[in-house]
């Protein structure tokens, strides 16, 4: 399916590539994965309940990875980006688990 | 109810006797839990006195193990000639008589009751402020010994030996007993610039008696050959006895 | 009227609102495209190189530095290793050195034979008798410098032993000698270049009814009080019927010879 070609597609360009991020964005790439997963487990999920929009899966995807480094940049301006970090990384860990289950339950039916 | 503990030890024993196919897994499943757990407890203990230090104080303290090996080493095969000079028959006797002479020089000069010689170093030290701690003197002939120092003398009156004691106060600095004058010489047998270095390193005994505390100065001389002739009085030990 | 777990809304609400309610709302506008189309296709390529970039950037820095202390333990623990083997080896050959001595010198009396004194002085022999034994260790809840035990400490502690007439000590089995060094190396304390480990367990030979009161009446005493007071560092005295100290391996001499 595209999608997954896709995906494969940038991790393969990315290790033949090796980009190195700005040294500015460098601290936030941990927070911008784990946003980006939660974007795509949530997408995995709307599709296998055959609610998948295009639209939605771009802009939830943009949104989570740019709101979640702006949060911990924020916080590091303020002194408090590693709690900040933290809690971005607990919610956004609760949404990836509760997404994984549904997804499980839908694909094992177990 | 009575009925039901009988039945409930039958269906434990079939179960331990006779484990289905789901007991199976969950035991394996439970066994590599168990294993990961002790796995992560001893990794987390086993490392934990170095996890501290930099790797410059790791690297250090492999040279000085590496040399302590080598100095074992040189002994063993010295000891290992001698032995086989011994067994080989020939002149056994006046060997040993060598050996032995040779043995209880060395322990002698060990235990203070023998003078000795050897290349080393003399150090005077001035304390014109009376702010010499006997702690100080304590790390001094501390970091002397991890020199590498095999014979110590205080001021041709005392002979540091490894029963030696420091003791007194500021200025009124006491070692075995006997008070020191001041200004303080310090005569060590070894290897004069180890010595000399183990003076002088960040924080040794240089720095600490020219630092503000002390507001003293120390003169240190590589010597040729330093003659220790002052003696320790070993007592006889009333408690201990060879093994 | 709220409903009663009106507070634990934010849990609930990460739950069930876990996917994006953006997709309900789509499909049932009918804008579901159930597919992903080009835009998603780029999105994940974006997604992927993502994973990739952070994925390289770690394991391209990742320690040089951790692998290299590794290397470094690694090495240490097999230098450690080696010399105990050597202090085994060459107490065993000292030994047997020293018999063959004895039996080839045979009746010449013509030699002093080791006055046990210096023997038992120098650490040249193993030693027991009755004594106290001294155990002391980390502050328990402290893990700043002020709650370890120092090098300095334990020096302190050794020369207050000395000072009471102690006649023979030994650090966690190391015999000291006098040219044992009582160092540090890092944050760990090490005796004759072999660091220890904690609990430090300091045993002395001598009056076991007068080394307690005499030690405490020394400078290593008020030391030991001070640091137990102050910071909390674990200290115990016990007496002891018969300890058994060994000898110090290695002892012996370099450049120092005996002066006519």
């Amino acid at each position: 399916m595209i999608a997954i070609l896709g995906l494969l597609l940038g991790v393969a360009v990315g290790i033949w590539l090796s980009p190195t991020l700005p040294a500015v964005l460098q601290p936030y790439l941990p927070i911008m994965i784990v946003a980006a997963m939660d974007a795509l487990f949530g997408a995995t999920r709307a599709y296998l309940d055959h609610t998948f929009s295009d639209k939605v899966f771009v802009v939830s995807f943009i949104s989570n990875v740019t709101i979640a480094a702006l949060i911990v940049w924020i916080g590091d301006q303020i002194g408090v980006g590693s709690q900040l970090s933290t809690a971005v990384i607990v919610v956004l860990g609760i949404r990836i688990f509760t997404n994984a289950a549904a997804i499980r339950r839908k694909v094992i039916h177990a | 109810m009575p009925d039901e503990a009988p039945r409930g030890a039958r269906r434990f024993l079939t179960d331990f006797l006779r484990p289905s196919r789901s007991q199976a897994v969950m035991a394996l499943i439970l066994f590599i839990c168990g294993l990961a757990a002790v796995m992560q407890v001893t990794a987390n203990s086993a490392d934990a006195g170095y996890s501290t230090m930099r790797r410059s104080d790791l690297v250090e303290l492999l040279d000085t193990l590496n040399a302590q090996s080598r100095r074992l080493e040189a002994d063993i095969a010295e000891l290992e000639s001698t032995k086989s000079r011994l067994e080989s028959g020939v002149d056994a006797q006046r060997i040993a008589a060598e050996e032995a002479t040779k043995r209880l020089d060395e322990l002698g000069i060990l235990a203070g009751t023998l003078p000795a010689t050897g290349p080393g170093i003399r150090m005077t030290i001035v304390d014109p402020q009376q702010q010499l701690t006997p702690e100080i003197l304590l790390d001094a002939i501390g970091e002397l010994r991890d020199a590498g120092a095999e014979a110590i003398e205080l001021n041709d009156q005392v002979r540091v030996v490894g029963t030696s004691w420091v003791g007194g106060s500021a200025g009124a600095l006491v070692v075995d007993d006997v008070a020191l004058d001041l200004p303080l010489t310090i005569e060590a047998i070894g290897t004069p610039h180890s010595l000399e270095e183990g003076a002088r390193f960040r924080g040794g005994l240089v720095s600490q008696v020219e630092g503000p505390a002390v507001g003293g100065s120390v003169l240190i001389n590589q010597v040729d050959d330093v003659i220790i002739e002052t003696l320790h009085r070993v007592s006889e030990p009333q408690f201990a006895r060879p093994a | 009227m709220q409903a009663p777990d009106a507070s634990m809304d934010l849990l609930r609400q990460l739950r069930e609102e876990a996917v994006d309610p953006d997709y309900a709302r789509a499909a049932s506008d009918g804008r579901a495209t159930r597919n992903p189309g080009a835009m998603s296709a780029i999105a994940l390529v974006i997604a992927g190189a993502l994973f990739a970039t952070a994925l390289v950037s770690t394991t391209r820095s990742k320690p040089l530095v951790t692998s290299e202390r590794a290397q470094l333990m690694g090495y240490i623990r097999e230098a450690e290793a080696r010399q105990d083997q050597l202090r085994t080896d060459q107490a065993a050959l000292r030994a047997q050195v020293d018999t063959i001595q004895k039996q080839a010198l045979g009746g010449s009396a013509s030699l002093p034979a080791l006055s046990r004194t210096v023997a038992i002085a120098s650490g040249a022999v193993p030693v027991t008798g009755p004594g106290v034994v001294i155990v002391v260790d980390d502050a328990a809840a402290s893990a700043s410098v002020d709650g370890r035990v120092l090098d300095q400490d334990l020096a302190q502690l050794v020369n207050g032993l000395w000072a009471a007439g102690a006649e023979a000590v030994a650090v966690n089995g190391h015999r000291i000698t006098t040219r044992t060094a009582i160092r540090e190396a890092g944050s760990a304390i090490t005796v004759d270049y072999r660091s220890l480990d904690r609990p430090y367990r300091v045993e002395a030979i001598g009056d076991p009814r007068k080394l307690p009161a005499d030690f405490t009446a020394t400078t290593g005493g008020s030391w030991w009080a001070y640091l137990n007071r102050n910071y909390g560092l674990a200290f115990d005295l016990q007496t002891s019927d018969a300890l058994t100290l060994p000898a110090d391996p290695g002892l012996g001499l370099t450049v120092a010879t005996r002066a006519r």
